[in-house]
């Protein structure tokens, strides 16, 4: 039987990463996952920008976005780590506090909408492992990359969660999905997104730039995350070192893109040829036996 | 425990980096950080799926309803924040 959620894409994944929509949207019906999109779900809204500058603005369109949720009659599935943090925090700031909760549906009022509290928050890593099932994954994997090194990015806000379960979780995933991961050593280190939003040059510099070395000194074939703003930072981070000769040449993949070849859907199916970063290396040798 | 008690030394942020002006702006105009050009609708329709994404980039409505709700806030001002015009402490002391 499937179950279904209210799918919250976010900012980056539509505009900037829609691979990492299209992947989805394939693995979900082997997955038994019934996504319902969420028409008007707006930015969640970015917390290192919008949390920062306005406490309460963040707070009433997080509230917003989760009333839209519930009248849909769904918990929520986040597939970006910010938005899910910005989401989950939101819904334990009302649920925790009474007043809080009042004056937001005093706002939301005015758009005829209320939260309840109904709906609830979950990770694209939580429905799979907790909903899905790992043991069920692993029966729909068709094929496995035991000659694909894979870096994890696992991205700071993972590890935010309970006993960092979201991080054993994505361990589980990409276990599971058969590819070999590479150990480079600043797994933990922060890719700088929020610092490029102050300064791409001084996040480059900070963070983007040790972490690329580190795993291009491990041989990795691609880098994984299920972080739209990690994959975003350390694309542009690659484009911005190549104006200045220093190439890396690591294709950035959302964990769902992995999913999805391991599911048996092709490289053009899941538009992994149209990356700003070349993948043509990554596609060769899955088409010549990267399993 | 409020913020206040929680972080008893933390500065008032007063004035933002010039850098959040854009984003702040595209929120607020169209729900959404990133903007949603040409180049954009045809990747996605390349890779087989609508032009415009299922949120507030395809939703009048949904950008209604934001900025009804942000002009209640402080966030308006943000955006429009000009440096040039704004003569006060620099560091927001």
């Amino acid at each position: 039987m499937s179950k279904s959620y209210a799918l919250f894409l976010g900012c980056y994944i539509p505009a900037l990463q829609p691979f990492a929509e299209v992947s989805l949207r394939h693995i979900a019906p082997p997955l038994k996952l019934d996504l319902k999109d969420m028409e008007g779900a707006t930015c969640c809204p970015v917390p290192e920008i919008v949390r920062l500058a306005d406490h309460d603005a963040w707070l009433y369109v997080s509230a917003r976005n989760l009333a839209l949720a519930e009248s849909l009659g769904y918990d929520i599935m986040a597939v970006c780590n910010g938005c899910w943090e910005t989401l989950h925090d939101t819904r334990t700031a009302l649920m925790n506090d009474a007043t809080k909760l009042k004056e937001v549906n005093s706002k939301l009022k005015l758009l005829g909408r209320k939260y309840a509290g109904k709906s609830e928050v979950k990770h694209f890593l939580e429905v799979i492992v907790e909903d899905v099932g790992i043991d069920r994954l692993k029966t729909v994997v068709k094929r496995r990359f035991p000659k694909i090194t894979v870096g994890v990015q696992y991205g700071c806000k993972l590890f935010k969660s309970p006993d960092e379960k979201l991080v054993s979780y994505f361990d589980s995933i990409i276990q599971a999905l058969g590819v070999k991961v590479a150990n480079y050593g600043a797994e933990r280190l922060c890719c700088g997104f929020p610092l490029s939003l102050y300064s791409l040059d001084d996040a480059t510099e900070e963070r983007s730039k040790f972490k690329l070395e580190q795993m291009q000194a491990a041989n990795v074939d691609c880098m994984v995350t299920a972080c739209p703003g990690c994959y975003d930072v350390l694309e542009k981070a690659q484009l911005l070192l190549k104006r200045q000769n220093i190439r890396f040449k690591i294709p950035m993949l959302n964990l769902t893109e992995l999913m999805a070849l391991s599911l048996g859907f092709s490289p053009q199916e899941i538009g992994l040829d149209k990356h700003r970063i070349k993948t043509d290396a990554l596609i060769a040798k899955i088409s010549n036996g990267g399993d | 425990m409020s913020d206040e008690e929680l972080y008893p030394w933390r500065k008032k942020v007063k004035l933002l980096p010039s850098s959040f002006k854009d984003p702040i702006s595209n929120i607020i105009h169209t729900g959404h950080v990133p903007k949603l050009v040409g180049t954009r609708e045809k990747l996605r329709e390349s890779l087989g799926i609508n032009r415009k994404p299922p949120t507030a980039y395809d939703s009048e409505q949904a950008k209604e309803e934001l900025q009804k709700l942000v002009k209640r806030t402080d966030l308006f001002a943000k955006a429009t924040w000009n440096p040039r015009e704004d003569q006060s402490d620099p560091q927001g002391e």
